[in-house]
Formats: structure tokens, sequence, C-alpha cells
């Protein structure tokens, strides 16, 4: 008895010692890890976001920011829009329910904008669309909510084990593959950048994979009421502000419209909810009237450059006769 | 080609002030949404708001809600008119978003020993003599009609289902005097066989092999037509079209894999693994070569975060000795963030067993049976199925693939789709740890498995750092580390193929048919070889 009594102390302290040496062994990794990778973990929605924020970081107060999914982050150039006074804030996967949260935490607080383009599309308002990546944005370590949360925004300001958390549970990371990872991850973001946020990726895809991922998007195509009312208390938000919202009816080409299940003329749904939506929130609404053609777009979804700039100086020219 | 802006400025109306002004109330936002819906007439997913009913109903009447339950359990909400009208002005508004709860066993039907598709015809004879029976004996003959083309033409099965619709809204309009029929049990039963005949398919005349599209079909019309009968069909539509994949299976090849299951019974060897090893293993040709019985359930998109949970069905339908897995490169690298498939699997599956509940058949060893139907033959008896299944899943689109011939571009564009994350040099870590747990709960169930290396086209495998050879490593080192401890096999067979000639790849991950034939005689070869030593 009086052995194991004695003996216990021993233990805790051999067990306190081990557990010190390997916290004090992985912040070490961990730290080194950012000394010689530099490697900057991914805390927002996606590379392209941690972007962003960056840039807007950078700008300042901007007059005229555009918001939406990629084909707004596409096919809206905020320079034709404003000129160096614009921005375009569009997001990959962008969903109202997105964008609502985006434009609060980061948005508006960054560049205190006086106005706000927002480029909508069938894809903003599909039920069937966007769940994921809402998911994303919420467990983003820079977005995420709760008393969790913020301790573990507390505990990256000072230990680098939990900056550089998912490179310690990747081993292939810290096997010397951790830099190039990262800074691969960046460049392909980098590379489809514009300096004023704007989306550049003019790859063409037409693939039948292609075609399947956006069918999926819309199929079965009824409206999501979460993301209507995310709209209805992001433009609240907003206008409360005193911030002037727009909303532009984003093109799509005929190939987009031939994928819904029954058919072209389920697309009017969507000019339907847009119209009530700015009649019932007091929103201008800026519509395509529909004459964008299958060769206007890189894909199922996305402008073409030269379409982007024309959309964007319709919309620039439709802007400016705004009362 | 130019283009008109139309500009609409939406002035402030008086409504939308007094809601603006009285948005405190609405801090959710959902009362504007609901009137912007509402106005927009667009479809939601909330049940009964429809606008095909709505057409179909010819708008909403003054009446009195009335809260019902059906035979199998549903509770629903019923609008009646307070004046009674011709039976086509009814409107139809079942509860949303309701939860199909299961069902005890006291709430069960009597009368479900066979699936309520197949008791169409019964139904039918049932009718009342009178124009209604008349008009749904046109609706049987179409059914038949379309059993014909099941499985021989997707495109003309599927395109007879507005011809289908259009002899239902004959047999249901008012001249036909259903009114009285409306509502009885017998009607919702009848609906309920309607749309499960037409979803399920169960009267093809060739089950093995999907008759066509079984999502993005436009059944809404149908249900809509079939929602006058009853309110009972709008809640079973919302559990069986909830995916936008497939009713009841993750993917359409998964009815063709339980079928074939269904049919052979216990088997020698399964294939799993993702469309890899479906479009990469010739079943029939394996089976020739090593003197068994084979078959090939792989999946499209079935990462081990599926398989755990496909798997055990397999093991319970086939029960196979030996389990084949095509795992490659592209397992270890692509697709390491989870991106809700296997979510899918497992909800669909739930999905199953709360409708199969409420039926009597549930308690068979193997309800399945039922749904899948009772004449279902082998895949493999006519076409390598895992190709055709494929094939006829993409022609919707008319876009479909060619699998027997190598396709430049489609090689191109796969690349372009495949790269990134060999170039990030992702690896899949977790999922590793879940292929050692599945491999031993298979071993300890007393199954043999072997895992063999399914390959990449070298365009691809070149992307990764270090190439064809580094991947090779990463594979093997996977054996090393994780299959042989937890018990498998491990045929490497990425160095066979990369000494093939040209035509093998179809893109840089599916093989053509013809690279197909030569992997699973290579596949054949080394397992011979295995056995041998």
């Amino acid at each position: 008895m009086m052995g194991r009594s004695a003996s216990r102390p021993t233990a805790m302290a051999r067990f306190a010692l081990a557990l010190v040496t390997v916290l004090v062994g992985a912040e070490a990794a961990a730290l080194a890890i950012e000394r010689r990778a530099d490697h900057v973990p991914l805390l927002w929605y996606d590379e392209a976001t941690q972007l962003k924020v960056g840039q807007m970081a950078e700008r300042g107060q901007t007059s005229t920011v555009v918001v939406g999914t990629s084909m707004a982050w596409q096919g809206l150039l905020p320079q034709v829009l404003a000129g160096d006074d614009g921005y375009n804030a569009g997001l990959a996967g962008g969903v109202p329910t997105v964008t609502e949260r985006w434009l609060a935490d980061e948005v508006v607080l960054s560049l205190r904008p006086r106005q706000v383009v927002w480029g909508l599309s069938a894809l903003d308002f599909s039920d069937v669309y966007g769940d994921a990546g809402l998911e994303i944005y919420q467990q983003a370590p820079a977005t995420r909510t709760g008393v969790l949360a913020g301790a573990d925004r507390e505990l990256r300001r000072f230990s680098a084990i939990f900056r550089q958390r998912a490179a310690l549970r990747n081993p292939s990371l810290l096997l010397g593959s951790a830099e190039e990872d990262a800074a691969k991850r960046l460049t392909d973001a980098e590379q489809f950048l514009g300096p004023s946020g704007e989306r550049r990726d003019f790859r063409t895809i037409l693939s039948a994979e292609r075609a399947l991922e956006v069918q999926a998007r819309i199929t079965p195509f009824v409206a999501d009421r979460d993301d209507v009312a995310a709209v209805v208390r992001a433009v609240e938000a907003l206008q409360a502000d005193g911030i002037e919202v727009v909303f532009v009816e984003l093109p799509v080409p005929p190939r987009f419209l031939e994928l819904y299940e029954r058919g072209p003329a389920q697309h009017d749904q969507t000019s339907s909810l847009l119209v009530a939506m700015a009649d019932e929130l007091g929103v201008p609404l800026i519509s395509s009237d529909g004459t964008y053609g299958d060769d206007d777009f890189v894909d199922y979804t996305h402008l073409t450059e030269d379409a982007a700039l024309r959309f964007s100086t319709e919309v620039a020219a439709a802007l400016a006769a705004l009362p | 080609m130019t283009s008109r802006m139309g500009v609409q400025v939406a002035v402030a109306t008086a409504a939308a002030l007094v809601a603006g002004a009285c948005s405190g109330a609405d801090a959710g936002g959902y009362e504007r949404a609901d009137k912007i819906l509402s106005s927009a007439g667009v479809e939601t997913p909330a049940v009964g708001e429809s606008s095909d009913i709505e057409e179909l109903d010819g708008g909403a009447v003054e009446c009195s809600v009335e809260v019902r339950e059906d035979e199998y359990g549903m509770t629903f909400e019923v609008c009646v008119a307070d004046d009674p009208a011709p039976a086509a002005e009814i409107e139809v508004e079942v509860a949303g978003a309701q939860q199909i709860r299961p069902v005890t066993r006291a709430e069960r039907s009597p009368e479900t020993d066979v699936l309520p598709a197949q008791r169409f015809d019964e139904l039918v004879s049932a009718l009342p003599e009178g124009p209604a029976a008349v008009a749904m004996a046109d609706v049987g003959l179409a059914l038949q009609s379309m059993d014909n083309s099941c499985g021989e033409s997707p495109e003309a099965w599927a395109g007879s289902i507005p011809a289908l619709n259009e002899v239902l809204l004959a047999a249901v309009s008012p001249v036909t005097e259903l009114s009285d029929y409306r509502d009885t049990p017998d009607a919702r039963e009848l609906a309920r066989s309607l749309i499960e005949r037409v979803a399920l398919q169960t009267g093809c005349e060739r089950p093995a092999v999907r008759a066509g599209p079984v999502g993005g079909i436009g059944l809404s019309g149908l249900l809509a037509t079939a929602s006058s009968l009853t309110a009972a069909a709008e809640p079973l539509y919302q559990a069986l079209w909830g995916s936008d994949k497939s009713p009841y299976f993750y993917h359409p090849d998964e009815l063709v894999h339980r079928r074939w299951m269904q049919a052979e019974g216990q088997v020698d060897v399964v294939v799993v693994g993702t469309s890899q090893a479906l479009l990469g293993i010739e079943p029939d040709l394996l089976a020739e070569q090593l003197g068994l019985r084979v078959g090939n359930v792989a999946l499209p998109g079935a990462v081990a975060e599926v398989q755990q949970y496909w798997l055990p069905e397999v093991m319970v339908a086939a029960s196979p000795d030996t389990v084949l897995w095509g795992f490659g490169p592209l397992d270890l690298v692509s697709a390491c963030r989870p991106d809700g498939r296997a979510d899918e699997f497992r909800r669909l599956a739930i999905l199953k067993n709360d409708l199969l509940a409420p039926f009597s058949w549930a308690d068979d060893a193997a309800p399945l049976a039922r749904l899948l139907g009772e004449n279902a033959d082998s895949p493999h008896d006519t076409t390598p199925t895992g190709v055709t299944a494929l094939t006829r899943f993409r022609q919707p689109l008319g876009d479909a693939f060619e699998f027997a011939n190598a396709d430049p571009v489609e090689l191109s564009a796969s690349l372009e789709r495949f790269r990134a994350p060999f170039e990030r040099s992702d690896f899949c870590a977790d999922r590793l740890v879940l292929v050692g747990q599945i491999i031993a709960e298979l071993e300890a169930d007393g199954r043999r498995v072997v895992m063999f290396g399914m390959p990449l086209a070298p365009e691809l495998a070149a992307t990764y750092d270090g190439g064809a050879a580094a991947l090779q490593a990463l594979v093997d080192e996977a054996a090393t580390n994780v299959f042989e401890p937890a018990g498998a096999e491990y045929l490497g067979m990425m160095n066979s193929i990369e000494a093939a000639g040209g035509g093998f790849w179809y893109d840089v991950v599916h093989p053509t048919r013809s690279g197909g034939a030569e992997l699973s005689a290579e596949v054949a070869a080394a397992l011979l070889l295995l056995d041998e030593s």
C-alpha cells in the first residue's frame, strides 16, 4: 500500500512532464513550420476569400462594392462600374446565406461602401445549392461563432500549435511539403484574382461532368426560403446603415437553361422572384434581356472576358441612369 | 450580339414601407421572404405550394382545414371547400416540413403484403364502372408501354411520361366523376401505386438495366395530377425525391447492383471501389479467368467514406468470400475534404428504412427484394452493365460518354479537373485510416480482402511531385503500413498499365472498354499468381 501511495505523485509528475514535453515539442514543430515555410494557415472560407480580406483591409473606404456568387464575381467588373472606387467582393458559392454574413463580418466594416451591387441568379435561390458553402463559412476559423470559436481565435494569437493545427494534423505537411502546399493554394487563388477583387478564370469547361454538376444545383428547382430571408435581412441591415443596394439579374447561357428539369421556361421563376424581391425591398433591379449566347460564357454560368466587359459596361450605364 | 438592359426601379410601395417599418417584428426576415415568394408565385420546398398543384386546382378557394392521418401514419392537412365544388377545384395542402415518423406495427395497413406499385392493375379494376374506369385503364396501357421501352431506350421511356400524364389528367378530370372516389383509401393507394410504379420501374421488362434517368425526369406534373386523387401523394413525393440524385438510391448504379445481388445471391468475388473500378473491371472476364462467380458493385464516387456504409450491405446481399477493392492514387490524393457524399448515402439508407417500415413485407429477411422486382436477371447477361448504366445516366444531357474509345478532348479536359490536388500533393490521411478500419472489419467477418492499385493516366501522374514513381511509392507505402497490417493482400497494378499502349484511357482516370478488359486480365493473372504463391 505504502509503495503504491508513494508512487502516485511520481507517476503524476512523470505524466505532467511528458505532457509538457509533448506540448513544447508540438509548439516547436509548429513554429518550425511557420519559420521554414512562411506558411499562412487558411483561416477564411477559402484561399481567395483570405486574399480578399487582405485586399479590402488595404483599400479602406470604397464607394461601390459588388457581392454575390462566382457568377457576379466574374461578370461584374468593379473598375467598369466605379473606376478606382469599386471593388468586387463576390465569393465562390457566395449564395445569400453566405453573403449576408460576409457583408456583415467583413465587407461593410472594411470598405464602408456607399452602394452595394448584388448580382443574383438562379443559383442564389436554388434550395439544393449553397448549404455546403455556408457550412464551410461557418466552420472557418475566422468566421466561426460561439465561445469555443472565440477561445480558438485567442489561442491562435499566442500559440503556433493552434495556428498550425491543420498542418500538425496532416503528417504530409510535417514531412516537408507544407510550404509548397500552402504556397500552391494561394498561388492558384492569386492567379484568378484581379486587383479590384474581380475573378479572372476564363478556362473553358464544357464537359458532361460540369453539366451534371450545374444541373444538380438546380434540380429540382425550388426557391430556398432561407436564401430569400437572408437577402431580406442583409438589405434591411444595409439600408439601415444608409447604404444603397442595387440588384443585378445575371445572364445565363442557353446551355444553362437546357439543364432545368422542366425546360428553359423554369428560369422565369428567378426573374419573377427578383422582381418581387426588388418591389418588396424597394431596391432597383437591373436585368439583362437574355440575349447573351453560349459563346459569351466559358462554361455553364461564367461570362467570358469580353462578355464580362460588355455586361459590366451595360450595368454601369444602367446604374448611372438610376434616379 | 447586343444586349439591351432593362432597368426596373422598384419604387418602395406603401406595403414595402409598412413591412420595413415593422421589420423589428420580422427579425428573421421570413415574413417578408414569404411575402416575396408568394408574390413571385415561385415554387418552394414547403409541401403543397407547388405551382403544378395550384395550376391543377385552379387557385385557392374558401375552405376549412382538417387534419387527417392516412393509413401509413402520415398526418396532413386538407383544405376542404366550404361550398362543395367539383373535385378538381379542391385545393390540397399538406403540412410543411413533415417528418415521416416510424410507424408502429399496430398502425400498419393489413393490406400491404405487396408494394403499392404492384397493385395498380388490381386497384384500377376495382374502380366503379364509368368514364373513370375506362380512362384509368388507358393509364394502365400507357404504363405497359413504358414497361416495354424500359431498359431499351431511356429517351423513349422518359419522353413517355408527359403522355402518361395527359392520359392521367383525362382520367381525373371532373367529367370522369371521380369526386366520390377522391381521398378514399383506394384513391390514395392508387395515386401512390402510380407514382411508385413509375419511379421504381417495377414493371420494367429489363429490370437489371436502368430504364432511364431516375432523377430529373419531371415527375412533378404526374405527381400534381395524382395529387388530385389524394393528398398522401405529396409527402410521398417529398420523401422519394428529396435527393437531387435519385430516390432511395445514392446513384442509379446502386439500383442495378442491388438487383444483380438479389438475383445472383451468394457469390465468390465482388469488386468494389469508385467509378475507376466500375469501368476498369469487367466481372465476366474476371469470372471466366478465375472460374469463380464475380460481380462488380463499385459505385461512382464511392471512396472509403461511402464504402463504410455500402460494404456492409454488399456483405449481407452477396456474402462474397473475397472483396477486390480498387484503390489507387486517386483515392489517396483527390477529394480529401468530405463533400457530403457519405452523408448522402447514409441519409438515403435511413430514408429507405423509414419508407419501407409501414409495409408488412418489411418484416421479410430482405425487404428490398420487393422493391427491386421479382424477376431480376443478372445485369451481366447481356452487356457490361456498369458501363451501360453510367452511360445511360449521362444521356439525358445529350452529352453521353462513349467509353468504347479513347477521347483526346476528354483526356485533356479531365486533366484540368483532376490535376489540382495532385499538383498540391494533397494526402487523404484520414481516409487511409478509415480504409484500415474497414479492411480489419471485413477480415474479422471472415472475408478475404485484396486491394489492387488502380492506375492513372501518365498525364495526370506527371502533375504530382515526383510523377508516377512517387505515386506508386505512396500506394506501396499505404499497402505496407495500412493494408497489409489490417490483413489485406495487395496487388500493385500501376507499372504494368504504364507500359500499355494507346487507347487504354478514356480520360485521365477512367479506362476505355478495351482498357478495362486489359486491366481485368492483368488483375485476374495477378490474383492467380497470388494464389499460387
